[in-house]
């Protein structure tokens, strides 16, 4: 099959996107459906992402084309994130739990974990109260419990040090 | 928030192991800050306590592993033992000996309970082990290859009592995304030898990162999947026979090679030509003890007219380093992070100066560039006055620099103070990009203003130290300029060895409403990892200092 072949993607609204085959591969959910029926011709529906999230995510497989990396990059959780990928991250936390999601559905575990890493950065050095604001979260423990999740866990920096 | 759809939140409606997802990235403090946050968090993310079992937890009072084996007490132990992923564990003596460690080691688990644990954690993935006494037993080695989904291994074993041939850990190894090894827990039977025609047919190693001495570089011929390779900079065993790189050129993908021994010994050979060959390659980390290195070093990326210009009188003798305009080899690698550590050639000679520069001219990717180790001038990397066209630096990208000036100059008056640090300042003003700058220099006087204005042009500049300068006084009008002109400056260090006027600087930052920027001693702190909320919040800035 040549390198060039494009696939036909319609997203949840309907709206078609036409890509090269090398960045649906970079989904191994596209991949490994297209390598199991092959190339058919007809547009591949995708009816869990919307058109914006598919605009960003082909945006993503597009700058990472030809990393070879791309697959087997580090899984080290403290791995910095490279400038442009930090730079794709910044949208509104709505935007960021659809791409995750996205990323999950289509099986782009790069996606995946960097926009995790992104939500795990907004969590990380806040108390528990900062979290709930940042994700408005309500807080559902009774008083009893919140008190006993306390004592079994203890402050976070004790628990470290 | 976008549209109306996110106006509340969303995270909530995050399937439980999306939350999962997002849980493995948090460290032991956010974690479990993270599960008082709901019920939903907590429930969720409760099992990822059990993810980590770091080398500090095994001695608090409420870690639920006790040093003792009871069969009873052990039991409940058990559903939670198959989510351990990763475990490190450290002699108590090694730990104490950590800088800066207030742990109490009331608690000393014996290699039996550790096995024991390893024979009960099928799924554990990183496993960082370190020893210096005794060592382990045959029959704990055959433990490590019993654990079929282990990916990290950092083994540091120094005097056992008995040492096991390497050959046995080759089927954990050719398992392994990364390993370390150190100390001297192991022989080589027969694989310090290139292996032979028969041999080929072995299976190919995972492994994409090595850490090891140099008498094992054989192992590298394993791994033809290997990105990262670093070499002890210990391990001096005299007597061996000399040790080719060429091992390396088993390995295409490499792109980090980090070869960073304080001296150098004369038996690892072939140096350039596997550098020459390794088209991977992006970050270097080495000391140069020959010509041909540094020749290899300054010559160009690829084919450009500046470059043609700077032919230098010793290239005659090597047949890469003059190249014809049509027949420029792309053999020398795109090179990104570049470390020198030692340059021990031609120190003194305008040629080895203007060669140095050439690096910078010529080198026009690098990212990162540092010069650690002496005796060689890094004063001459920077275009003297009158020179400035001639020489400047090609690498416009440059995002980290970081030197350290030797201790043999002694630059009193303000004229030559002026003359030292502007050609200095001038030419890293010209970097847009810099994120980070270090300069250590230790006996050149500072007390007069020396042109730091100059560093103006680098606005991307996040983090300057500069450390060292005897007697550094700073004026007002510096500091105030220099901040004003860097608003993304982040961390300030200037650290005198002697006096300096830290609490006047600190003001002069209040001044300029800059009081966000961290400053002297904290840096130090959150170097050092005491103020671990801060260092969290900054995750990766923290690690631009060291790009590599």
């Amino acid at each position: 099959m040549s390198a060039h072949s494009q696939i036909l993607l319609t997203s949840s609204e309907g709206t078609e996107f036409i890509i090269d085959r090398d960045i649906a591969d970079k989904s191994m959910l596209l991949k490994c459906m297209l390598e199991d029926i092959g190339e058919i011709g007809q547009a591949v529906p995708l009816p869990n992402v919307s058109g914006p999230i598919l605009t960003k995510v082909i945006e993503y497989c597009t700058h990472h084309r030809d990393d070879p990396n791309f697959l087997s990059a580090n899984d080290d959780v403290a791995a910095e994130i490279d400038e442009w990928d930090l730079e794709y991250c910044k949208v509104d936390q709505g935007t960021l739990y659809e791409l995750i999601l996205a990323a999950n559905y289509l099986d782009i575990k790069p996606l995946m974990d960097l926009t995790c890493k992104t939500v795990a950065n907004m969590i990380k050095a806040k108390s528990p109260e900062e979290i709930r604001k940042t994700f408005n979260i309500t807080n559902d423990f009774t008083p009893e419990e919140e008190d006993q999740v306390r004592r079994e866990n203890g402050k976070g920096s004790r628990r470290l040090s | 928030m976008t549209s109306g759809q996110h106006s509340h939140s969303v995270v909530d409606r995050i399937p439980t192991e999306l939350l999962l997802a997002i849980g493995q990235f948090l460290d032991g403090t956010s974690l479990v800050d993270s599960l008082q946050v709901c019920r939903q968090w907590y429930h969720t993310l409760q099992p990822l306590v059990w993810f980590t079992i770091s080398e500090y937890q095994w001695h608090l009072k409420s870690f639920p592993i006790q040093p003792d084996i009871n069969p009873s007490r052990d039991l409940a132990l058990f559903s939670h033992l198959p989510l351990v992923r990763q475990i490190a564990w450290a002699e108590n003596n090694i730990i104490s000996s950590k800088k800066g460690s207030k742990i109490v080691l009331n608690r000393q688990f014996s290699v039996a309970r550790l096995v024991w644990l390893l024979q009960r954690t099928p799924n554990l993935a990183i496993l960082s082990l370190r020893r210096y006494c005794d060592g382990f037993s045959p029959v704990f080695y055959q433990t490590l290859t019993d654990l079929l989904n282990l990916r990290r291994l950092h083994i540091q074993v120094a005097f056992p009592k008995t040492r096991i041939p390497i050959e046995n850990m080759f089927s954990l190894f050719s398992r392994l995304d990364e390993l370390h090894l150190a100390g001297s827990w192991y022989t080589h039977e027969k694989s310090t030898e290139p292996l032979s025609p028969s041999e080929k047919t072995v299976t190919p190693w995972r492994l994409k990162s090595l850490k090891c001495t140099r008498l094992d570089l054989a192992l590298t011929q394993y791994c033809p999947n290997l990105i990262f390779f670093e070499m002890h900079s210990f391990e001096h065993r005299v007597g061996i026979p000399p040790v080719s790189l060429r091992f390396l050129l088993k390995c295409p993908k490499l792109k980090t090679v980090k070869l960073p021994s304080y001296t150098r010994p004369d038996d690892l050979v072939d140096m350039v030509e596997t550098f020459r060959s390794l088209k991977a390659l992006r970050s270097l980390f080495f000391n140069v003890h020959l010509r041909e290195e540094l020749e290899f070093l300054c010559a160009p990326d690829f084919r450009s007219d500046k470059v043609q210009q700077s032919t230098n009188p010793c290239s005659s003798s090597h047949p890469l380093s003059a190249p014809e305009p049509d027949q420029e080899p792309l053999s020398v690698p795109l090179l990104e992070h570049l470390h020198i550590g030692q340059i021990t050639v031609g120190v003194g000679r305008e040629d080895s100066f203007r060669m140095l520069r050439n690096i910078l001219k010529t080198r026009v990717n690098l990212k990162s560039f540092r010069m650690t180790g002496g005796p060689i001038d890094p004063t001459q990397l920077f275009a003297q006055p009158g020179q400035e066209t001639h020489d400047s630096w090609g690498c416009k990208d440059l995002r980290s620099l970081s030197f350290s000036l030797p201790g043999s100059m002694y630059v009193r008056t303000q004229e030559e103070q002026t003359l030292f640090w502007s050609p200095i300042y001038r030419q890293i003003g010209q970097l847009p990009k810099l994120q980070s700058l270090t300069i250590i220099c230790f006996t050149v006087q500072k007390d007069k203003s020396c042109g730091i204005h100059q560093l103006a042009g680098a606005t991307s500049l996040r983090w300057l130290v500069l450390r060292g300068c005897e007697a550094a006084e700073w004026m007002r009008e510096e500091i105030l300029d220099l901040v004003s002109a860097l608003p993304k400056l982040e961390n300030l260090q200037l650290k005198p060895l002697r006096k300096g006027n830290f609490p006047q600087i600190k003001s002069w930052l209040c001044e300029a409403g800059r009081s966000d920027i961290i400053f002297g001693e904290q840096w130090e702190c959150k170097q050092s990892g005491v103020d671990i909320a801060r260092c969290d919040r900054n995750d990766y800035h923290i690690r631009y200092p060291d790009l590599f």
